[in-house]
């Protein structure tokens, strides 16, 4: 792997990186959110659960978030990690 | 103090704010009409009487988005692709269906249509920003003057009767006269966010297209060389990126589209014709 190859497997490290800590801060928002709105039920007349309708809206965003940010990887980043490995370069 | 008064001479603050405001139109226009084309060209499409009328939203969702891609690299100097081309590659049959059949298989075609979509509503929350930043920039004035001119006015269930009253909001006008530049610029990054994410690309296949045009061009080059062409072609952005240029080589030549040489410098790439494989070969 030359040198245009080792910048790029860090490109793709980096953007892996960025990724995934764009997904912890909106699992965070989504968690100081749904505790925010669970007080404010528990608070109120704690009668129909109303809070479970932007939790489960939410969570099906948050799941999207995670995939793209876990598993989905585009086909340069899976050609440029592949051949990081097969030289024996850790991106 | 001084960090908050900078940006009001700033030419690039009141571009923004006048982005705002005028992107509402464009992305009224370009919603009714995409979503029209669209919508009956799918529902149509059974009768194959559909496929013209999705090709036409299609391309007006290409002109609109050149359109946006230019406002937006202008007026909020966001990083945005010069000119970009479809591939046209693996495109057969006559000039309609080989149109059509590019531009279905473009990223590039989804992101523009995604874009003609999610326009409206950002635009309406652009506007929502530019002008309620404006009517509390200048709110305040608009009561004394109404007082002068003698007509009463109201705040809620509160009647302003007197001259004096009616100066209270100026304290907050003025307010909003300091903060509103700095505002403006920390909303900038929302707009320009969704117009990158969605019109700021360069297809897989675009990309592909543009690295074999490089190196034709070249002769043979280093992927150095090849990314500071792309980059002089399409502006330097995400991109063109490293990543996206070793991805696109390492396919090609993996695909036997291009042929590499290593040296000690780095590896050179040449088209097949050129290359020792295609000799080889023949």
């Amino acid at each position: 792997m030359d040198e245009f190859g080792k910048l790029a497997a860090r490109e793709s490290e980096a953007r892996r990186i960025v990724r995934r800590q764009w997904f912890w801060l909106h699992a965070a928002v989504f968690a100081a959110v749904q505790i925010y709105l669970y007080v404010i039920w528990l608070l109120g007349s704690g009668s129909h659960p109303w809070f479970l309708y932007p939790l489960f809206g939410w969570l099906i965003l948050v799941a999207a978030h995670a995939v793209i940010a876990f598993v989905v990887r585009t086909p340069e980043e899976i050609l440029v990690e592949r051949e990081a490995k097969q030289t024996g370069q850790r991106p | 103090m001084r960090w908050l008064l900078e940006p009001h001479g700033d030419r690039q603050t009141l571009l923004i704010l006048v982005y705002l405001l005028f992107s509402l139109p464009l992305a009224i226009v370009g919603f009714v009409v995409v979503l029209v084309f669209v919508a009956v060209g799918l529902g149509l499409l059974i009768t194959l009487a559909g496929l013209p009328l999705l090709a036409v939203g299609m391309r007006f969702a290409h002109a609109l988005a050149s359109i946006e891609r230019s406002l937006v690299a202008s007026m909020l100097d966001a990083p945005m692709p010069r000119a970009t081309q479809l591939s046209r590659q693996g495109a057969t049959g006559g000039f309609f269906w080989r149109e059509l059949s590019t531009r279905i298989r473009s990223g590039q075609t989804w992101g523009e249509l995604g874009f003609a979509m999610l326009q409206l509503p950002l635009a309406v929350l652009n506007f929502v920003v530019g002008v309620g930043l404006i009517g509390l920039m200048f709110g305040g004035f608009a009561f004394p003057v109404l007082q002068l001119a003698g007509v009463d006015s109201e705040f809620g269930t509160w009647e302003i009767d007197s001259f004096g009253e009616s100066l209270i909001f100026i304290p907050a006008s003025l307010l909003f006269l300091a903060v509103a530049p700095r505002l403006l610029i920390a909303w900038r990054p929302i707009p320009v966010g969704v117009s990158t994410l969605l019109l700021g690309r360069l297809g897989w296949g675009e990309l592909r297209q543009a690295v074999g045009e490089a190196i034709a061009g070249r002769g043979h080059g280093d992927a150095f060389e090849i990314l500071d062409d792309l980059q002089r072609r399409y502006g330097p952005g995400p991109w063109v990126s490293p990543v996206r240029v070793e991805g696109a080589l390492l396919a090609m030549t993996e695909a036997g589209v291009i042929g590499s040489e290593p040296s000690p410098e780095g590896t050179r790439y040449l088209p097949m014709q050129a290359s020792p494989l295609a000799e080889h070969d023949h």
